[in-house]
């Protein structure tokens, strides 16, 4: 079972890769294109920036790691912050994929 | 962030007991702007533990969802039908206030227990009984999810060696006894009242904080006279008998929270609904075809003295939200778990579209004006050495925050871009084919 959603993830990524080489949108095109819930084909980094914007910084946990990062309105990391233990939010919402009834 | 620059995290705490079911944590943590520990605390042993969420308040304490253990025993004396209690017993949900103490210390000083305010038309020799559509302010232990179908043991152990129970303590006994999965709190202190949200019963709910903690588990007392009764709640009034499957409006939601004070729409509350009405079948969750998240912001009803209103035979409105954003076709905007929102000084939006790992800013008239996919995955590995596979949620987040230049917490912080810039995740390639 794990084998084959392993290859069906795989399948998904190579297709959604062949689309993005035939295909030359910017990142906002390829954003909106891709249908997999987790976007694992799609481009990343900064996609979309307006000027006038208020300034300030996103701040988010980067998933699998003791890190937390801060990330400026170029896109660029400027204030890393480590934990000690892992946040364990993450690993428990892969259950999701064997019982659907999860969030 | 603190407006000391610290920040406070959900820590998976490396031995809790019992607890299973998702979200678990155990422990919390202040890690100052340069990375010290200047907090550490553990919430867990084998009667309660923490999980999902928690929020810091204006006088430092934290108040944080926990599990609690009852046994099928006491489940069944409240009132719970027993083909929905597991054999583990069940798990109901409480929040504690938590008074920081030194480096590691906590004291509990204040508490609310959703096992308190129950309610039950199933059983007239058990406690609780009463008709659910005339206490709207009590939830019926009944309301929910029904069971997982059952496994083998065998099957269950099939699945541990596929790597496809990663929940630590998970049994075949204690499936479906995290009964409300609490996911997001919020407090107001203004109101002096707390907000959460409860997926399992796509509900969100009000309570009382200026309750006793004596109040807190009665129907009498605190600023509204309710006790630790619900004040309001909202997104499925089938769980009190005044709805049906046509008229639930949240399904599986996360993150609900006031608009703070100064933000335009100040008061009123913002929820990412993962699937909002007509979208898909919350049973089918999983599929990729079809289905949409939105964020809304709701208005409750209130009267002139600030109690929240309900009609009677009604459930409690709005009838529908205030705003709303979705993407302009629906569909390119959808996490089924995870994700939130919340509102920006200039009436933007920000939101995280959790399991994409994509957070945005939206106008009001919902024109996205920057957008971001994060592109870093760390390398924790399992306990064995083993590698977690990156598949599928390789980029995906709990939450993602905005964080004004004018914060406090940044004030003197000389932010420019670190040197060298983390290395994006790349996914690795395919494994070789094996020869026939």
């Amino acid at each position: 079972m794990k084998t084959n959603q392993f290859f069906l993830y795989l399948l998904l990524i190579l297709l959604m890769a062949s689309c993005n080489s035939e295909n030359k949108q910017g990142p906002k095109g390829d954003a909106k294109k891709d249908r997999d819930m987790f976007g694992l084909g799609i481009k990343r980094g900064l996609l979309q920036n307006t000027e006038g914007l208020a300034d300030g910084y996103a701040m988010y946990v980067v998933p699998n790691s003791a890190s937390t990062y801060l990330i400026n309105r170029k896109g660029e990391v400027v204030k890393r912050m480590e934990r000690q233990l892992w946040l364990g939010l993450f690993v428990f919402e892969r259950r999701w994929l064997h019982l659907s009834k999860r969030g | 962030m603190s407006d000391d620059g610290s920040i406070y995290q959900n820590v998976d705490d490396p031995d809790f007991p019992v607890f299973a079911g998702g979200g678990e944590s155990g422990r919390l943590q202040k890690i100052s702007w340069d990375n010290k520990v200047l907090w550490d605390f553990e919430y867990s042993n084998e009667e309660y533990c923490h999980h999902h969420d928690f929020t810091v308040m204006p006088n430092g304490h934290i108040l944080a969802i926990a599990w609690e253990a009852k046994t099928v025993e006491q489940a069944l004396a409240a009132g719970r039908k027993p083909e929905l209690t597991p054999k583990a017993g069940i798990w109901p949900d409480k929040i504690v206030e938590i008074e920081p103490q030194g480096l590691h210390g906590g004291k509990v000083v204040w508490e609310w227990h959703s096992w308190d305010h129950l309610i039950q038309d199933f059983d007239p020799k058990k406690a609780n009984y009463g008709k659910p559509a005339d206490h709207p302010e009590l939830l019926n232990i009944n309301a929910g999810e029904p069971l997982e179908p059952a496994i083998t043991q065998d099957s269950f152990d099939i699945l541990l060696a596929q790597d496809k129970i990663p929940w630590r303590n998970q049994t075949l006994e204690n499936e479906g006894s995290d009964i409300y999965h609490l996911n997001a709190i919020k407090y107001n202190a203004a109101l002096d009242q707390i907000t959460f949200s409860s997926p399992h019963l796509n509900e969100i709910f009000i309570i009382d904080h200026s309750t006793t903690t004596a109040e807190a588990t009665s129907h009498k007392g605190g600023r509204r006279g309710k006790g630790g009764d619900f004040l309001w709640r909202w997104g499925n009034a089938q769980n009190y008998s005044r709805g049906d499957s046509t008229t639930q409006q949240l399904f599986g939601q996360h993150d609900v929270q006031w608009i703070k004070e100064g933000m335009p729409g100040a008061g009123n509350m913002l929820v990412y609904n993962n699937h909002p009405p007509g979208s898909i079948d919350s049973d089918k969750r999983g599929s990729d075809s079809l289905n949409y998240s939105a964020v809304y912001e709701l208005t409750p009803p209130v009267d002139v003295k600030g109690n929240y209103v309900i009609e009677p035979g009604k459930p409690f409105g709005p009838e529908k939200p205030t705003w709303e954003y979705t993407a302009p076709d629906k569909l390119s905007f959808y996490s089924s778990f995870i994700s939130g929102a919340h509102r920006m000084k200039n009436g933007n939006t920000f939101i995280n579209e959790g399991a994409r790992g994509r957070f945005f800013e939206v106008t009001p008239d919902g024109k996205t004006v920057w957008e971001y996919a994060n592109p870093y995955r760390g390398e924790i590995r399992k306990l064995n050495g083993d590698p977690n596979s990156p598949i599928p949620m390789a980029y995906s987040l709990f939450r993602a925050s905005f964080i004004p230049a004018d914060h406090p917490g940044l004030a003197g912080r000389k932010l420019v871009p670190i040197d060298p810039q983390p290395q994006p995740f790349k996914l690795p390639p395919p494994p070789p084919e094996k020869k026939k």
